[in-house]
Protein backbone atom coordinates (compact mmCIF):
# COMPACT_ATOMS: atom_id res chain seq x y z
CA UNK A 1 0.00 0.00 0.00
CA UNK A 2 2.81 2.40 0.99
CA UNK A 3 4.77 1.50 -2.12
CA UNK A 4 1.72 1.98 -4.35
CA UNK A 5 1.02 5.44 -2.93
CA UNK A 6 4.65 6.44 -3.29
CA UNK A 7 4.76 5.14 -6.86
CA UNK A 8 1.59 7.01 -7.76
CA UNK A 9 3.06 10.20 -6.29
CA UNK A 10 6.33 9.72 -8.21
CA UNK A 11 4.53 9.02 -11.48
CA UNK A 12 2.43 12.17 -11.09
CA UNK A 13 5.30 14.45 -10.09
CA UNK A 14 8.22 12.80 -11.85
CA UNK A 15 6.60 12.27 -15.23
CA UNK A 16 4.62 15.51 -15.30
CA UNK A 17 7.29 17.79 -13.82
CA UNK A 18 8.96 18.47 -17.16
CA UNK A 19 6.50 17.32 -19.81
CA UNK A 20 8.38 19.28 -22.50
CA UNK A 21 11.21 16.75 -22.27
CA UNK A 22 8.89 14.17 -23.81
CA UNK A 23 9.01 16.16 -27.02
CA UNK A 24 12.54 14.82 -27.53
CA UNK A 25 11.55 11.22 -28.45
CA UNK A 26 8.82 12.60 -30.72
CA UNK A 27 11.28 14.88 -32.54
CA UNK A 28 13.96 12.20 -32.80
CA UNK A 29 11.48 9.60 -34.12
CA UNK A 30 9.96 12.05 -36.59
CA UNK A 31 13.39 13.18 -37.85
CA UNK A 32 14.51 9.57 -38.33
CA UNK A 33 11.32 8.67 -40.19
CA UNK A 34 11.70 11.65 -42.52
CA UNK A 35 15.38 10.86 -43.12
CA UNK A 36 14.70 7.21 -43.88
CA UNK A 37 11.82 8.08 -46.20
CA UNK A 38 14.06 10.49 -48.09
CA UNK A 39 16.84 7.89 -48.34
CA UNK A 40 14.41 5.24 -49.57
CA UNK A 41 13.10 7.63 -52.23
CA UNK A 42 16.67 8.36 -53.38
CA UNK A 43 17.65 4.69 -53.43
CA UNK A 44 14.43 3.72 -55.17
CA UNK A 45 14.03 0.57 -53.06
CA UNK A 46 10.97 -1.12 -51.64
CA UNK A 47 9.75 0.02 -48.22
CA UNK A 48 10.12 1.46 -45.72
CA UNK A 49 7.59 -0.12 -43.39
CA UNK A 50 7.02 0.29 -39.67
CA UNK A 51 9.74 -2.20 -38.73
CA UNK A 52 12.23 -0.49 -41.08
CA UNK A 53 11.64 2.82 -39.32
CA UNK A 54 12.13 1.18 -35.93
CA UNK A 55 15.24 -0.59 -37.22
CA UNK A 56 16.61 2.77 -38.42
CA UNK A 57 16.10 4.25 -34.96
CA UNK A 58 17.54 1.35 -32.98
CA UNK A 59 19.92 -0.15 -35.57
CA UNK A 60 23.07 1.53 -34.31
CA UNK A 61 25.98 0.80 -36.61
CA UNK A 62 27.89 -1.98 -38.30
CA UNK A 63 30.82 -3.60 -36.52
CA UNK A 64 33.85 -1.28 -36.39
CA UNK A 65 37.24 -2.69 -37.31
CA UNK A 66 40.09 -0.27 -36.49
CA UNK A 67 42.63 0.12 -39.24
CA UNK A 68 44.59 2.60 -41.33
CA UNK A 69 42.23 4.99 -43.04
CA UNK A 70 39.20 3.61 -41.18
CA UNK A 71 38.26 6.32 -38.68
CA UNK A 72 35.48 5.76 -36.16
CA UNK A 73 32.31 7.84 -36.57
CA UNK A 74 29.76 7.33 -33.83
CA UNK A 75 26.08 6.52 -34.60
CA UNK A 76 24.51 9.84 -33.68
CA UNK A 77 20.93 8.77 -34.46
CA UNK A 78 21.19 5.83 -32.08
CA UNK A 79 22.81 8.01 -29.41
CA UNK A 80 19.99 10.54 -29.84
CA UNK A 81 17.50 7.82 -28.84
CA UNK A 82 19.30 6.47 -25.75
CA UNK A 83 21.08 9.41 -24.16
CA UNK A 84 18.08 11.75 -23.71
CA UNK A 85 16.29 8.86 -21.97
CA UNK A 86 19.23 8.58 -19.57
CA UNK A 87 19.16 12.35 -18.99
CA UNK A 88 15.44 12.41 -18.27
CA UNK A 89 15.71 9.91 -15.44
CA UNK A 90 18.82 11.47 -13.92
CA UNK A 91 17.59 14.29 -11.76
CA UNK A 92 14.26 13.50 -10.17
CA UNK A 93 15.31 10.94 -7.47
CA UNK A 94 18.07 13.18 -6.08
CA UNK A 95 16.19 16.42 -6.41
CA UNK A 96 13.24 14.80 -4.64
CA UNK A 97 15.57 13.59 -1.91
CA UNK A 98 16.60 17.14 -1.10
CA UNK A 99 13.24 18.80 -1.26
CA UNK A 100 9.78 17.55 -0.53
CA UNK A 101 10.97 13.96 -0.72
CA UNK A 102 12.73 14.28 2.64
CA UNK A 103 9.34 14.85 4.25
CA UNK A 104 7.94 11.81 2.47
CA UNK A 105 10.91 9.70 3.49
CA UNK A 106 10.43 10.56 7.15
CA UNK A 107 6.72 9.78 7.01
CA UNK A 108 7.04 6.46 5.18
CA UNK A 109 9.51 5.31 7.89
CA UNK A 110 11.18 2.99 5.42
CA UNK A 111 13.75 3.61 2.76
CA UNK A 112 13.09 0.43 0.79
CA UNK A 113 9.60 1.47 -0.32
CA UNK A 114 10.98 4.88 -1.34
CA UNK A 115 13.75 3.30 -3.38
CA UNK A 116 11.45 0.76 -5.00
CA UNK A 117 8.99 3.49 -5.95
CA UNK A 118 11.83 5.42 -7.58
CA UNK A 119 12.80 2.28 -9.50
CA UNK A 120 9.18 1.88 -10.57
CA UNK A 121 9.04 5.50 -11.66
CA UNK A 122 12.28 5.04 -13.59
CA UNK A 123 10.98 1.96 -15.42
CA UNK A 124 7.68 3.68 -16.25
CA UNK A 125 9.48 6.78 -17.56
CA UNK A 126 11.70 4.74 -19.88
CA UNK A 127 8.76 2.66 -21.10
CA UNK A 128 6.79 5.85 -21.71
CA UNK A 129 9.75 7.39 -23.55
CA UNK A 130 10.20 4.44 -25.90
CA UNK A 131 6.43 4.10 -26.18
CA UNK A 132 6.40 7.64 -27.56
CA UNK A 133 9.08 6.66 -30.09
CA UNK A 134 7.04 3.70 -31.26
CA UNK A 135 3.81 5.70 -31.28
CA UNK A 136 5.32 8.56 -33.30
CA UNK A 137 6.71 6.07 -35.79
CA UNK A 138 3.34 4.33 -36.04
CA UNK A 139 1.58 7.66 -36.61
CA UNK A 140 4.10 8.58 -39.29
CA UNK A 141 3.49 5.23 -41.02
CA UNK A 142 -0.26 5.80 -40.87
CA UNK A 143 0.01 9.34 -42.27
CA UNK A 144 2.51 8.35 -45.00
CA UNK A 145 0.54 5.16 -45.74
CA UNK A 146 3.59 2.99 -45.13
CA UNK A 147 2.99 -0.66 -44.40
CA UNK A 148 2.78 -2.01 -40.85
CA UNK A 149 2.94 -5.70 -41.66
CA UNK A 150 5.49 -6.03 -44.45
CA UNK A 151 8.37 -6.91 -42.16
CA UNK A 152 11.93 -5.71 -42.76
CA UNK A 153 13.18 -4.62 -46.17
CA UNK A 154 16.76 -5.87 -45.98
CA UNK A 155 18.18 -4.14 -49.11
CA UNK A 156 17.01 -0.78 -47.75
CA UNK A 157 18.45 -1.48 -44.30
CA UNK A 158 21.80 -2.55 -45.75
CA UNK A 159 21.92 0.51 -47.99
CA UNK A 160 21.11 3.15 -45.34
CA UNK A 161 23.50 1.64 -42.79
CA UNK A 162 26.19 1.18 -45.48
CA UNK A 163 27.02 -2.28 -44.17
CA UNK A 164 29.64 -4.63 -45.51
CA UNK A 165 27.68 -7.44 -47.16
CA UNK A 166 30.12 -10.22 -46.17
CA UNK A 167 29.49 -9.22 -42.53
CA UNK A 168 25.77 -9.88 -42.82
CA UNK A 169 23.92 -13.15 -42.35
CA UNK A 170 22.46 -14.82 -45.48
CA UNK A 171 19.41 -13.15 -46.97
CA UNK A 172 17.12 -16.04 -45.99
CA UNK A 173 17.81 -15.58 -42.24
CA UNK A 174 14.58 -14.63 -40.55
CA UNK A 175 14.42 -11.35 -38.59
CA UNK A 176 11.64 -11.49 -36.03
CA UNK A 177 9.85 -8.21 -35.38
CA UNK A 178 10.05 -8.79 -31.63
CA UNK A 179 13.84 -8.35 -31.68
CA UNK A 180 13.33 -4.56 -31.79
CA UNK A 181 12.03 -4.74 -28.22
CA UNK A 182 15.43 -5.74 -26.78
CA UNK A 183 16.82 -2.16 -27.06
CA UNK A 184 13.97 -1.02 -24.81
CA UNK A 185 14.98 -3.63 -22.22
CA UNK A 186 18.61 -2.49 -22.55
CA UNK A 187 17.51 1.10 -21.96
CA UNK A 188 15.64 0.01 -18.81
CA UNK A 189 18.78 -1.71 -17.50
CA UNK A 190 21.01 1.27 -18.30
CA UNK A 191 18.66 3.74 -16.69
CA UNK A 192 18.45 1.78 -13.43
CA UNK A 193 22.20 1.25 -13.48
CA UNK A 194 22.65 5.01 -13.82
CA UNK A 195 20.28 5.71 -10.95
CA UNK A 196 22.10 3.23 -8.68
CA UNK A 197 25.52 4.59 -9.67
CA UNK A 198 24.37 8.10 -8.82
CA UNK A 199 24.04 7.02 -5.18
CA UNK A 200 27.78 6.44 -5.03
CA UNK A 201 29.10 9.10 -7.41
CA UNK A 202 27.47 12.38 -8.41
CA UNK A 203 24.60 12.13 -10.95
CA UNK A 204 26.68 13.99 -13.57
CA UNK A 205 29.42 11.38 -13.29
CA UNK A 206 26.94 8.52 -13.47
CA UNK A 207 25.62 10.01 -16.72
CA UNK A 208 29.22 10.34 -17.86
CA UNK A 209 29.77 6.65 -17.12
CA UNK A 210 26.64 5.62 -19.05
CA UNK A 211 27.59 7.83 -22.03
CA UNK A 212 31.08 6.34 -21.97
CA UNK A 213 29.56 2.84 -21.88
CA UNK A 214 27.38 3.66 -24.89
CA UNK A 215 30.20 5.06 -27.01
CA UNK A 216 32.48 2.18 -26.02
CA UNK A 217 29.72 -0.27 -26.97
CA UNK A 218 29.50 1.38 -30.38
CA UNK A 219 33.28 1.05 -30.73
CA UNK A 220 33.71 -2.52 -29.48
CA UNK A 221 31.41 -5.31 -30.70
CA UNK A 222 31.48 -7.24 -27.46
CA UNK A 223 28.84 -9.35 -25.68
CA UNK A 224 30.08 -7.90 -22.37
CA UNK A 225 29.19 -4.30 -23.22
CA UNK A 226 25.46 -3.84 -22.65
CA UNK A 227 25.08 -1.16 -25.31
CA UNK A 228 25.71 -3.73 -28.05
CA UNK A 229 22.36 -5.33 -27.30
CA UNK A 230 20.77 -1.93 -27.94
CA UNK A 231 21.96 -2.06 -31.57
CA UNK A 232 19.67 -4.27 -33.64
CA UNK A 233 22.21 -4.30 -36.46
CA UNK A 234 24.65 -6.25 -34.28
CA UNK A 235 22.34 -9.12 -33.41
CA UNK A 236 23.46 -12.60 -34.39
CA UNK A 237 20.48 -13.00 -36.78
CA UNK A 238 21.52 -9.84 -38.64
CA UNK A 239 25.31 -9.86 -38.56
CA UNK A 240 27.78 -12.77 -38.58
CA UNK A 241 29.46 -13.15 -35.17
CA UNK A 242 26.91 -10.75 -33.78
CA UNK A 243 25.68 -10.63 -30.19
CA UNK A 244 23.16 -13.22 -29.10
CA UNK A 245 19.65 -11.90 -28.42
CA UNK A 246 18.98 -14.35 -25.59
CA UNK A 247 22.24 -13.32 -23.90
CA UNK A 248 21.11 -9.72 -24.27
CA UNK A 249 17.83 -10.40 -22.52
CA UNK A 250 19.58 -12.22 -19.68
CA UNK A 251 22.27 -9.54 -19.28
CA UNK A 252 19.75 -6.68 -19.36
CA UNK A 253 17.50 -8.31 -16.77
CA UNK A 254 20.55 -9.16 -14.62
CA UNK A 255 21.82 -5.56 -14.77
CA UNK A 256 18.35 -4.28 -13.97
CA UNK A 257 17.90 -6.53 -10.93
CA UNK A 258 21.46 -5.97 -9.69
CA UNK A 259 21.04 -2.22 -9.98
CA UNK A 260 17.82 -2.34 -7.95
CA UNK A 261 19.43 -4.59 -5.33
CA UNK A 262 22.75 -2.74 -5.01
CA UNK A 263 21.02 0.62 -5.14
CA UNK A 264 18.61 -0.51 -2.45
CA UNK A 265 21.44 -1.58 -0.16
CA UNK A 266 23.36 1.63 -0.96
CA UNK A 267 20.33 3.79 -0.23
CA UNK A 268 19.85 2.19 3.19
CA UNK A 269 23.19 3.75 4.20
CA UNK A 270 22.85 6.94 2.14
CA UNK A 271 23.14 10.18 4.10
CA UNK A 272 20.46 12.42 2.65
CA UNK A 273 21.00 15.31 5.02
CA UNK A 274 24.59 16.22 4.12
CA UNK A 275 24.17 16.33 0.35
CA UNK A 276 24.01 19.56 -1.61
CA UNK B 1 37.66 45.48 -8.01
CA UNK B 2 37.17 43.67 -11.31
CA UNK B 3 40.67 42.22 -11.09
CA UNK B 4 40.00 40.90 -7.58
CA UNK B 5 36.67 39.44 -8.65
CA UNK B 6 38.29 37.68 -11.61
CA UNK B 7 41.08 36.35 -9.39
CA UNK B 8 38.56 35.04 -6.89
CA UNK B 9 36.36 33.37 -9.50
CA UNK B 10 39.33 31.86 -11.34
CA UNK B 11 40.69 30.48 -8.09
CA UNK B 12 37.28 28.95 -7.35
CA UNK B 13 37.12 27.50 -10.87
CA UNK B 14 40.63 26.08 -11.07
CA UNK B 15 41.25 25.08 -7.47
CA UNK B 16 38.15 22.98 -7.11
CA UNK B 17 37.92 19.18 -6.97
CA UNK B 18 35.71 18.95 -10.05
CA UNK B 19 38.34 20.65 -12.19
CA UNK B 20 41.01 18.22 -11.04
CA UNK B 21 38.63 15.31 -11.53
CA UNK B 22 37.86 16.45 -15.08
CA UNK B 23 41.59 16.70 -15.80
CA UNK B 24 42.28 13.26 -14.32
CA UNK B 25 39.42 11.65 -16.27
CA UNK B 26 40.53 13.40 -19.47
CA UNK B 27 44.15 12.37 -19.00
CA UNK B 28 43.06 8.81 -18.21
CA UNK B 29 41.01 8.65 -21.41
CA UNK B 30 43.96 9.86 -23.46
CA UNK B 31 45.99 6.91 -22.19
CA UNK B 32 43.53 4.63 -24.00
CA UNK B 33 44.70 6.28 -27.20
CA UNK B 34 48.40 6.23 -26.35
CA UNK B 35 48.66 2.55 -25.45
CA UNK B 36 47.19 1.08 -28.69
CA UNK B 37 49.10 3.63 -30.76
CA UNK B 38 52.38 2.65 -29.06
CA UNK B 39 51.64 -1.02 -29.69
CA UNK B 40 50.77 -0.45 -33.34
CA UNK B 41 53.85 1.76 -33.79
CA UNK B 42 56.11 -0.97 -32.40
CA UNK B 43 54.57 -3.57 -34.72
CA UNK B 44 54.75 -1.31 -37.77
CA UNK B 45 58.34 -0.31 -37.11
CA UNK B 46 59.26 -3.98 -36.75
CA UNK B 47 57.72 -4.70 -40.14
CA UNK B 48 59.49 -1.72 -41.69
CA UNK B 49 62.78 -2.85 -40.17
CA UNK B 50 62.35 -6.38 -41.56
CA UNK B 51 61.68 -4.88 -45.00
CA UNK B 52 64.84 -2.80 -44.70
CA UNK B 53 66.89 -5.83 -43.71
CA UNK B 54 65.44 -7.96 -46.50
CA UNK B 55 66.04 -5.44 -49.27
CA UNK B 56 69.19 -3.85 -47.86
CA UNK B 57 67.77 -0.34 -48.04
CA UNK B 58 65.92 1.97 -45.66
CA UNK B 59 62.18 1.47 -45.93
CA UNK B 60 60.77 4.81 -47.10
CA UNK B 61 57.43 3.98 -45.43
CA UNK B 62 59.06 4.56 -42.04
CA UNK B 63 58.34 8.26 -42.53
CA UNK B 64 54.62 7.54 -42.17
CA UNK B 65 55.11 6.75 -38.48
CA UNK B 66 55.32 10.12 -36.82
CA UNK B 67 54.26 11.82 -33.59
CA UNK B 68 51.74 13.90 -35.52
CA UNK B 69 49.54 10.96 -36.54
CA UNK B 70 49.99 8.97 -33.36
CA UNK B 71 48.94 11.44 -30.67
CA UNK B 72 45.26 11.54 -29.72
CA UNK B 73 44.52 14.52 -31.96
CA UNK B 74 46.19 12.95 -34.99
CA UNK B 75 44.35 9.64 -35.01
CA UNK B 76 40.69 8.69 -35.04
CA UNK B 77 40.71 4.93 -34.62
CA UNK B 78 41.32 4.22 -30.94
CA UNK B 79 38.79 3.89 -28.14
CA UNK B 80 40.55 6.66 -26.20
CA UNK B 81 40.22 9.22 -28.98
CA UNK B 82 36.62 8.17 -29.59
CA UNK B 83 35.66 8.53 -25.94
CA UNK B 84 37.56 11.79 -25.39
CA UNK B 85 36.19 13.66 -28.39
CA UNK B 86 32.65 12.42 -27.73
CA UNK B 87 32.63 13.22 -24.00
CA UNK B 88 34.61 16.49 -24.04
CA UNK B 89 31.45 18.68 -23.71
CA UNK B 90 30.87 16.99 -20.34
CA UNK B 91 34.52 17.34 -19.30
CA UNK B 92 34.51 21.08 -19.99
CA UNK B 93 31.27 21.83 -18.10
CA UNK B 94 31.86 19.65 -15.06
CA UNK B 95 34.57 21.91 -13.48
CA UNK B 96 32.53 25.12 -13.15
CA UNK B 97 29.39 24.98 -15.32
CA UNK B 98 27.15 24.43 -12.30
CA UNK B 99 28.52 27.38 -10.30
CA UNK B 100 26.24 30.26 -11.29
CA UNK B 101 23.11 28.13 -10.96
CA UNK B 102 24.25 26.84 -7.59
CA UNK B 103 25.25 30.30 -6.29
CA UNK B 104 21.94 31.81 -7.31
CA UNK B 105 20.07 29.03 -5.52
CA UNK B 106 22.16 29.35 -2.35
CA UNK B 107 22.02 33.16 -2.25
CA UNK B 108 25.80 33.56 -2.54
CA UNK B 109 25.28 35.78 -5.58
CA UNK B 110 23.65 38.47 -3.43
CA UNK B 111 26.71 38.66 -1.20
CA UNK B 112 29.03 38.93 -4.18
CA UNK B 113 26.98 41.52 -6.03
CA UNK B 114 26.70 43.94 -3.10
CA UNK B 115 30.47 43.80 -2.71
CA UNK B 116 31.65 43.84 -6.31
CA UNK B 117 28.74 45.07 -8.39
CA UNK B 118 26.78 43.11 -10.95
CA UNK B 119 28.89 43.71 -14.04
CA UNK B 120 32.14 42.82 -12.29
CA UNK B 121 30.65 39.65 -10.87
CA UNK B 122 29.23 38.51 -14.20
CA UNK B 123 32.41 39.32 -16.14
CA UNK B 124 34.49 37.49 -13.52
CA UNK B 125 32.17 34.47 -13.63
CA UNK B 126 32.25 34.42 -17.43
CA UNK B 127 36.05 34.65 -17.49
CA UNK B 128 36.44 31.85 -14.95
CA UNK B 129 34.04 29.61 -16.82
CA UNK B 130 35.81 30.30 -20.12
CA UNK B 131 39.22 29.53 -18.65
CA UNK B 132 38.12 26.39 -16.83
CA UNK B 133 36.36 25.01 -19.94
CA UNK B 134 39.30 25.78 -22.21
CA UNK B 135 41.85 24.29 -19.83
CA UNK B 136 39.76 21.18 -19.14
CA UNK B 137 39.80 20.47 -22.89
CA UNK B 138 43.38 21.31 -23.78
CA UNK B 139 45.42 20.17 -20.77
CA UNK B 140 44.67 16.43 -21.27
CA UNK B 141 45.42 16.83 -25.00
CA UNK B 142 48.72 18.51 -24.15
CA UNK B 143 49.47 15.75 -21.64
CA UNK B 144 48.90 13.13 -24.32
CA UNK B 145 51.00 15.04 -26.85
CA UNK B 146 53.93 15.34 -24.47
CA UNK B 147 53.73 11.66 -23.51
CA UNK B 148 53.48 10.69 -27.19
CA UNK B 149 56.51 12.87 -27.95
CA UNK B 150 58.51 10.60 -25.64
CA UNK B 151 57.58 7.55 -27.70
CA UNK B 152 57.06 8.54 -31.34
CA UNK B 153 59.57 10.40 -33.52
CA UNK B 154 58.62 13.95 -34.46
CA UNK B 155 59.14 13.41 -38.18
CA UNK B 156 57.74 16.24 -40.30
CA UNK B 157 54.83 14.75 -42.27
CA UNK B 158 55.50 14.16 -45.95
CA UNK B 159 52.60 14.98 -48.30
CA UNK B 160 53.46 11.84 -50.30
CA UNK B 161 51.95 9.81 -47.46
CA UNK B 162 48.88 11.95 -46.87
CA UNK B 163 46.62 8.90 -46.65
CA UNK B 164 48.55 7.85 -43.55
CA UNK B 165 47.89 11.19 -41.85
CA UNK B 166 44.29 11.80 -42.95
CA UNK B 167 45.06 15.47 -43.66
CA UNK B 168 44.52 16.40 -47.29
CA UNK B 169 45.33 19.64 -49.08
CA UNK B 170 41.85 21.00 -48.42
CA UNK B 171 41.92 20.23 -44.69
CA UNK B 172 41.92 23.01 -42.15
CA UNK B 173 45.49 24.30 -41.51
CA UNK B 174 46.93 21.58 -43.78
CA UNK B 175 49.78 23.86 -44.93
CA UNK B 176 50.88 24.19 -41.32
CA UNK B 177 50.60 20.45 -40.79
CA UNK B 178 53.00 19.64 -43.62
CA UNK B 179 55.24 22.66 -43.07
CA UNK B 180 55.34 23.39 -39.36
CA UNK B 181 53.55 20.51 -37.60
CA UNK B 182 54.32 21.72 -34.07
CA UNK B 183 52.70 25.03 -34.91
CA UNK B 184 49.73 23.08 -36.31
CA UNK B 185 49.30 21.34 -32.97
CA UNK B 186 49.62 24.63 -31.06
CA UNK B 187 47.10 26.35 -33.34
CA UNK B 188 44.59 23.52 -32.99
CA UNK B 189 44.99 23.50 -29.23
CA UNK B 190 44.34 27.24 -29.28
CA UNK B 191 41.20 26.78 -31.40
CA UNK B 192 40.03 24.03 -29.02
CA UNK B 193 40.78 26.24 -26.00
CA UNK B 194 38.80 29.18 -27.30
CA UNK B 195 35.81 27.26 -28.65
CA UNK B 196 35.55 24.90 -25.68
CA UNK B 197 35.79 27.85 -23.33
CA UNK B 198 32.88 29.47 -25.15
CA UNK B 199 30.91 26.21 -25.17
CA UNK B 200 31.40 25.92 -21.40
CA UNK B 201 29.99 29.45 -21.07
CA UNK B 202 26.70 28.14 -22.49
CA UNK B 203 26.08 26.84 -18.95
CA UNK B 204 26.12 30.41 -17.70
CA UNK B 205 23.69 31.54 -20.37
CA UNK B 206 21.09 28.84 -19.78
CA UNK B 207 21.19 29.17 -15.99
CA UNK B 208 18.29 31.60 -16.09
CA UNK B 209 16.10 29.20 -18.05
CA UNK B 210 17.11 25.99 -16.29
CA UNK B 211 17.08 25.95 -12.52
CA UNK B 212 18.91 22.70 -11.87
CA UNK B 213 22.73 22.51 -11.79
CA UNK B 214 22.77 18.97 -13.23
CA UNK B 215 20.73 19.99 -16.26
CA UNK B 216 22.83 23.13 -16.75
CA UNK B 217 26.03 21.05 -16.71
CA UNK B 218 24.74 18.57 -19.28
CA UNK B 219 23.15 21.07 -21.65
CA UNK B 220 26.32 21.90 -23.69
CA UNK B 221 26.73 18.18 -24.38
CA UNK B 222 23.15 17.84 -25.62
CA UNK B 223 23.44 21.07 -27.59
CA UNK B 224 26.47 19.76 -29.51
CA UNK B 225 24.82 16.35 -29.92
CA UNK B 226 21.71 18.06 -31.33
CA UNK B 227 23.83 20.11 -33.78
CA UNK B 228 25.61 16.95 -34.89
CA UNK B 229 22.30 15.09 -35.24
CA UNK B 230 20.83 17.95 -37.25
CA UNK B 231 23.88 18.01 -39.59
CA UNK B 232 23.76 14.22 -40.10
CA UNK B 233 20.02 14.19 -40.75
CA UNK B 234 19.45 17.28 -42.85
CA UNK B 235 22.75 18.65 -44.14
CA UNK B 236 24.89 15.63 -45.13
CA UNK B 237 22.31 13.90 -47.28
CA UNK B 238 24.32 12.98 -50.40
CA UNK B 239 27.12 10.45 -50.22
CA UNK B 240 29.03 11.78 -53.24
CA UNK B 241 29.14 15.44 -52.15
CA UNK B 242 32.11 16.77 -50.14
CA UNK B 243 30.46 18.95 -47.54
CA UNK B 244 32.17 21.26 -45.07
CA UNK B 245 32.23 19.97 -41.49
CA UNK B 246 29.91 22.08 -39.37
CA UNK B 247 29.66 20.01 -36.21
CA UNK B 248 32.06 20.99 -33.40
CA UNK B 249 32.06 17.37 -32.20
CA UNK B 250 34.01 16.55 -35.34
CA UNK B 251 35.87 19.69 -36.36
CA UNK B 252 37.39 20.25 -32.92
CA UNK B 253 39.43 17.13 -33.59
CA UNK B 254 42.76 17.95 -35.26
CA UNK B 255 42.10 15.18 -37.77
CA UNK B 256 39.05 15.39 -40.07
CA UNK B 257 36.86 12.33 -39.63
CA UNK B 258 34.53 12.71 -42.59
CA UNK B 259 34.60 16.23 -44.05
CA UNK B 260 37.12 19.06 -43.79
CA UNK B 261 36.24 22.22 -41.99
CA UNK B 262 37.35 25.76 -42.81
CA UNK B 263 38.40 29.00 -41.13
CA UNK B 264 35.00 30.48 -41.91
CA UNK B 265 33.17 27.75 -39.99
CA UNK B 266 35.51 28.02 -37.01
CA UNK B 267 35.26 31.82 -36.93
CA UNK B 268 31.48 31.79 -37.31
CA UNK B 269 31.13 29.31 -34.48
CA UNK B 270 33.39 31.48 -32.33
CA UNK B 271 31.40 34.62 -33.08
CA UNK B 272 28.02 32.92 -32.61
CA UNK B 273 29.04 31.31 -29.34
CA UNK B 274 30.45 34.57 -28.03
CA UNK B 275 27.30 36.44 -29.01
CA UNK B 276 25.10 33.73 -27.52
CA UNK B 277 27.02 33.60 -24.25
CA UNK B 278 28.53 37.01 -23.46
CA UNK B 279 25.60 39.19 -24.47
CA UNK B 280 22.85 37.42 -22.50
CA UNK B 281 25.11 36.40 -19.64
CA UNK B 282 26.86 39.67 -18.97
CA UNK B 283 25.30 42.54 -20.85
CA UNK B 284 21.62 41.76 -20.51
CA UNK B 285 21.91 40.45 -16.97
CA UNK B 286 22.99 43.84 -15.68
CA UNK B 287 19.32 44.79 -15.69
CA UNK B 288 18.10 41.60 -14.05
CA UNK B 289 16.66 41.65 -10.57
CA UNK B 290 18.60 39.10 -8.53
CA UNK B 291 16.48 39.39 -5.40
Amino acid sequence: MKFTKLLWFDLRHGLLENPQLFLIPVVVALTSCLTLSASAAQLNTAGPGFLDFIMYLYGGMDRYIPGPGNLFTFPVGWMAVFLPAAFMTLQYPFQDMQGFGQQILIRTKGRTAWWLSKCGWNLCSILFYHGLVFLTTALFCWVSQASFFDGFHKPLIYAVFQVQKPDMMPADTVWHGSMVLLPVLVSLGLSLLQMSLALFIKPVFSFFAIASLMISSAYFTSPYLLGNYGMVLRYHVVMTDGVNIQDGVILSVAVLLLAVAIGGVGFLHYDILNRD
Amino acid sequence: MLKNAIKLECRKAICNPFFFLALVIGAFLTLFSLAPMAESFTQDMEQHRQFSEEFGMRNPLMQMETLFNHWIGGEGSTAGATNYFFLFPLLISIPYGWSYCSERYSGYIKNMVIRTGKTQYYVAKYTALFLSGGLAMTLPLLFNFLLAAMIFPAVTPDPSYLTAYGISGSSFLSMLFYGKPFLYVVMYLLVDFVLCGLIACLCFTVSDLVKKPIAVTLLPFFFLLAVHYFCQSFVYTEIEVMYIELSPMYFLRPIPLVYDTSWLVVLLWGILLFAATFLPAVVRRRWYEIY
